[in-house]
């Protein structure tokens, strides 16, 4: 598929479009933000549900 | 082509994407907004529907661990596309669901965020004049019948004045306003401290007889909490610079302090009967107090509304029809909604939209999974960010017409998976909700769906796909 053409854009946004290209913008998230998220969305929960399970047994 | 908002339009104001320099919000300035942002009303609103099935330490546990799996789904969503190009929730949604298609999602942005932010001014108002009340400003037994509507008009007013400055104007309000998440988390500890003996003795009113099914359920009203701040969370994390900026932010500052205002809720339903702090407050430490929680109140909503706001006027922007519009017209044109239901119909809107709300609510489970495959699965994290701004035959998030079929059937099939388990109004269950949750299988459901429809798209040669 043939990629769209800079000029079918409004210059302003061409030129944002080309600075934000130009920036190193491959990377989201890196080592330590999923390391964050892993732990405060994933591990922290799970500890969360198993002590409030627990807790409400009276375990 | 898409979005000429005029070369004199601040970049905050537009969708297009924000340039590295423009991306200033350090972590504190995205966390303060993001609280402020996520503290309203609707915390003890929550916390009262999981005092209804479970006791304080189990539902406190249950709701905070659903937030943040929920906060989690939500910054996986839109996080990624929004933090690597400087755009917002509804222009990262264009390669899913194509070049026109992205419409499904702002549709539910809007009215997502303007339903909620009625509701919020509405309680802004009424908080209010119970305020102007317990100040003695208006005696109790004559308060004029157009309070409500009179001050509903002047938050409006307040919003539209404030957000003339864009984005900074949520931050300036965000810095003033962060002050009532500690006047919360003061009641929460007044509460805990004067009737801990009865709030661990509390028993839920509503509760089933099977104990997993309350547990089950505390979960997942915590999920779907945090997952109704999709439609937000694009246009504040875009003014950060990367990714290692938003991700504590978003998980501390905006998924954190909602379970634990919402333990306000929790602790007042199960103790005194009231969710609402300025009843229970007045109770537990005399009139001033009460004053105190009134105060918080009004500021929580009127913090909540203003990021809201914010950012479903910037969604507007994505529209053809309204690219050329001035900020202030596009502002007005948000607000403008709002103050009609809250000055002619605001007790019929209280009775019946909240309801429709729910529904919507059921749909950012599936369009969290759907993004998530598309983004990590099917893109591999490729993402042509100029094919975003297009939509043109050929560009390559066209699709068919501008619409991708393989989104919108995993989306509405991610719906059905929810209803399927659980109706969001009555809460009646199904199959096995008590051991999954509603949203994590209706996510599960449509990211599936999207991943295996995909494959049948790329073989077309349609949606820029990676080769296989």
């Amino acid at each position: 598929m043939a990629e769209p053409g800079p000029a079918a854009l409004p210059p302003e946004l061409e030129a944002r479009l080309q600075a934000v290209e130009a920036a190193s913008v491959d990377a989201d998230f890196d080592r330590p933000s999923w390391f964050w998220m892993l732990l405060l969305g994933i591990a922290l929960p799970a500890v969360l549900i198993a002590v409030g399970w627990l807790a409400g047994s009276g375990g | 082509m898409s979005t000429n908002p005029g070369p004199a339009t601040p970049a905050d104001e537009s969708v297009w994407p924000l340039v590295p320099s423009e991306r200033t919000w350090g972590p504190l300035r995205l966390g303060v907004t993001l609280a402020t942002a996520a503290a309203a009303t609707w915390c003890y609103l929550i916390g009262e529907s999981v005092g209804g099935y479970l006791g304080f330490v189990e539902g406190a546990f249950a709701l905070t661990a659903g937030c943040m799996v929920g906060m989690l789904l939500v910054l996986l969503a839109g996080g990624p596309i929004s933090v690597r190009f400087g755009i917002d929730s509804i222009a990262a949604t264009k390669p899913q669901f194509g070049s026109r298609g992205w419409a499904v999602p702002a549709f539910l942005q809007q009215v997502s965020i303007i339903g909620w932010n009625s509701l919020l001014i509405i309680f802004f108002a009424k908080s209010a004049t119970q305020l102007a009340v317990a100040l003695g400003m208006v005696p109790a037994h004559s308060v004029p019948s157009a309070a409500v509507p009179a001050l509903t008009l002047a938050a409006c007013g307040i919003i539209f004045v404030v957000l003339r400055r864009g984005a900074t104007g949520v931050t300036v309000v965000s810095n003033v306003l962060v002050a009532h998440v500690f006047v919360g988390f003061w009641m929460l500890y007044l509460l805990v401290s004067h009737r801990w003996p009865e709030l661990i003795a509390a028993r839920p009113a509503a509760a089933a007889p099977d104990r997993l099914w309350n547990y089950t359920t505390g979960l997942e009203l915590g999920i779907v909490t945090t997952l109704s701040w999709w439609p937000y969370i694009g246009a504040m994390i875009r003014m950060a610079p990367k990714g290692r900026t938003v991700v504590l932010p978003v998980m501390l500052g905006m998924g954190l302090p909602v379970p634990l205002l919402s333990f306000i809720g929790l602790a007042g339903v199960l103790v005194l009967k009231s969710s609402d702090p300025s009843e229970w407050l007045r109770t537990v430490g005399g009139p001033a107090y009460g004053i105190v929680a009134l105060a918080f109140v009004t500021a929580a909503n009127f913090g909540t509304a203003i990021a809201g706001i914010y950012a479903s006027t910037v969604g507007l922007r994505n529209f053809r029809s309204l690219e050329r519009r001035s900020w202030t017209a596009l502002l007005l044109l948000t607000l403008a909604p709002v103050a009609f239901v809250g000055m002619f119909i605001p007790e019929l809107f209280f009775a019946k939209f909240g309801s429709f709300l729910a529904l919507i609510g059921v749909a950012f489970a599936p369009l969290c999974g759907v993004q998530i495959a598309d983004y990590y699965l099917v893109r591999r994290r490729r993402i042509n960010v100029r094919a975003i701004y297009l939509d043109t035959p050929g560009s390559p998030y066209f699709f068919w017409y501008g619409v991708n079929p393989a989104a919108l059937v995993a989306l509405t099939a991610g719906c059905i998976a929810y209803v399927s388990l659980l109706n969001p109004l009555t809460y009646e269950s199904f199959g096995p909700y008590r051991f999954l949750t509603a949203s994590l299988p209706a996510a599960a459901v449509a990211a599936v769906l999207h991943v295996a429809l995909s494959r049948w798209v790329r073989r077309r040669g349609l949606g820029g796909y990676p080769a296989a």
